[in-house]
């Protein structure tokens, strides 16, 4: 836009020039040799004014193509993402103690509430282990679907009306490794 | 010399010592270093409370930095100016939780004021353009706890939408927005990463949804202390 109107204002200064450039030869004081000098003269400015504008357009909307372009790339990447495993260890805090189908149970409830097939497609949450003793299990879900598992846990004691809370401890990229943590964090 | 450390539970109403050891001692597992220990109050009975002894050890004992905050329930303005001048240099923070339009409009206005919580009713009601204007130009936090946000039968697509406009009225106009737990007993604890997944399913990103747990908190905190010094006079002026 602010080119749009820098060319506008250029072409009305060479206007300006020309129209001063004909009173002077009506008026008799520029010889028709030197009129026809500095027209030229003016024409070649306003000629590089024009290509001027025409490139620096031409410059922006390639601009334009470039951000569209790497931003639809980076969609596309996301997509073509090799959906990579995270197993989350977290802590049941209820009055009972619960087993492995009614924690199922609950978070699958919740998590459909929330997220619905589509959510539960791209999140792909299970519940790897659990210990009925210690009330701590693991979780897989998707690494990209991180928010929408830890939203999910954090609203199971909204929905239970603060009977059951899940208290998410940590995150791991193996199993293994989920495993040992399990053995040794605890909230106590 | 108090500590300002990320991140930050800006509204956790322990109760008593029994209740508030397990949930600080949660809290501290969970990662936060600063606990924001609130207590609620009507703007006519205008409680003041301190923070309780043994709650204060035993944040000493698990490094856990606590501050008071007070909450004030409010129907009347002059009630609350009342209560505002009472109470303002007393506790580390001030927050509103609006009962009707015009406090919620005064509580964006007036400088005493740190945050207004706004919970599900009071998000529908007040919390509009002129109101986020209002609060951005005073430095005025929007806090929204996490437990209180949702009622039994205020679960559905309704409040995502309604969160959605909050999100982005502030973002919009720059109001600071603190996410916090609102725990008044164990289950209900979040950890920080939930607290700020609230934000990111809304869509804002991770980056910026870190913010309402840090540098927001803190930065009311740091503000407070500095305001309740001996150094501090006035607004911009301060003893060398």
């Amino acid at each position: 836009m602010r080119i749009v109107a820098l060319f506008i204002a250029l072409a009305v200064l060479e206007a300006t020039y020309f129209l001063a450039l004909t009173s002077l030869l009506m008026l008799g004081t520029l010889s028709i040799v030197h009129f026809m000098i500095f027209s030229a003269i003016g024409f070649m400015f306003f000629a590089i004014t024009y290509v001027i504008y025409k490139l620096l357009k031409l410059q922006i909307l390639m601009a334009k193509a470039g951000i569209r372009l790497s931003s639809e790339k980076l969609a596309i990447r996301n997509v073509v993402r090799k959906p990579r495993k995270r197993y989350l260890i977290f802590q049941v805090l209820a009055e009972n103690t619960l087993s492995k189908n009614d924690v199922e149970k609950v978070f699958n409830k919740v998590f459909n509430e929330f997220f619905g097939i589509l959510g539960g497609g791209e999140a792909n949450p299970k519940l790897v282990l659990y210990d009925d003793k210690s009330m701590r299990g693991v979780l897989r879900f998707v690494h990209t679907q991180r928010s929408k598992v830890l939203f999910a846990l954090a609203m199971v004691s909204e929905v239970t009306d603060g009977k059951i809370g899940f208290i998410p401890l940590k995150i791991t990229g193996t199993l293994r490794k989920a495993k040992e943590i399990v053995k040794t964090l605890a909230l106590d | 010399m108090a500590k300002f450390e990320a991140p930050v539970d800006f509204h956790v109403d322990v109760g008593t010592l029994s209740n508030g050891a397990k949930v600080l001692k949660v809290l501290r597992k969970l990662g936060f270093k600063t606990v924001v220990l609130a207590y609620t109050t009507t703007d006519s009975v205008c409680e003041l409370r301190g923070l309780d002894k043994n709650v204060l050890e035993e944040c000493k004992k698990l490094k856990l930095n606590a501050f008071v905050k007070a909450s004030i329930l409010s129907e009347n303005r002059g009630h609350l100016k009342k209560c505002l001048r009472k109470i303002r240099s007393k506790v580390d923070v001030v927050s509103i939780s609006p009962k009707n339009l015009d406090i919620a409009r005064f509580s964006g206005r007036d400088r005493r004021v740190d945050t207004v919580i706004f919970t599900y009713d009071e998000l529908v009601r007040f919390y509009d353009d002129s109101q986020a204007k209002l609060m951005n130009q005073n430095g005025i936090a929007l806090e929204i706890p996490f437990n209180r946000l949702w009622g039994k039968n205020q679960i559905s697509y309704k409040t995502f939408f309604f969160l959605k406009r909050t999100l982005y009225y502030t973002v919009k106009f720059r109001v600071p927005i603190i996410i916090s737990s609102g725990a008044t007993k164990i289950t209900e604890v979040k950890s920080p990463k939930q607290l700020t997944s609230l934000l990111e399913i809304l869509g804002l990103p991770e980056s910026y949804a870190k913010l309402s747990i840090t540098t927001y908190p803190l930065a009311i905190l740091k503000r407070n202390v500095h305001k309740r010094s001996r150094k501090h006079v006035q607004q911009g002026v301060d003893l060398a």
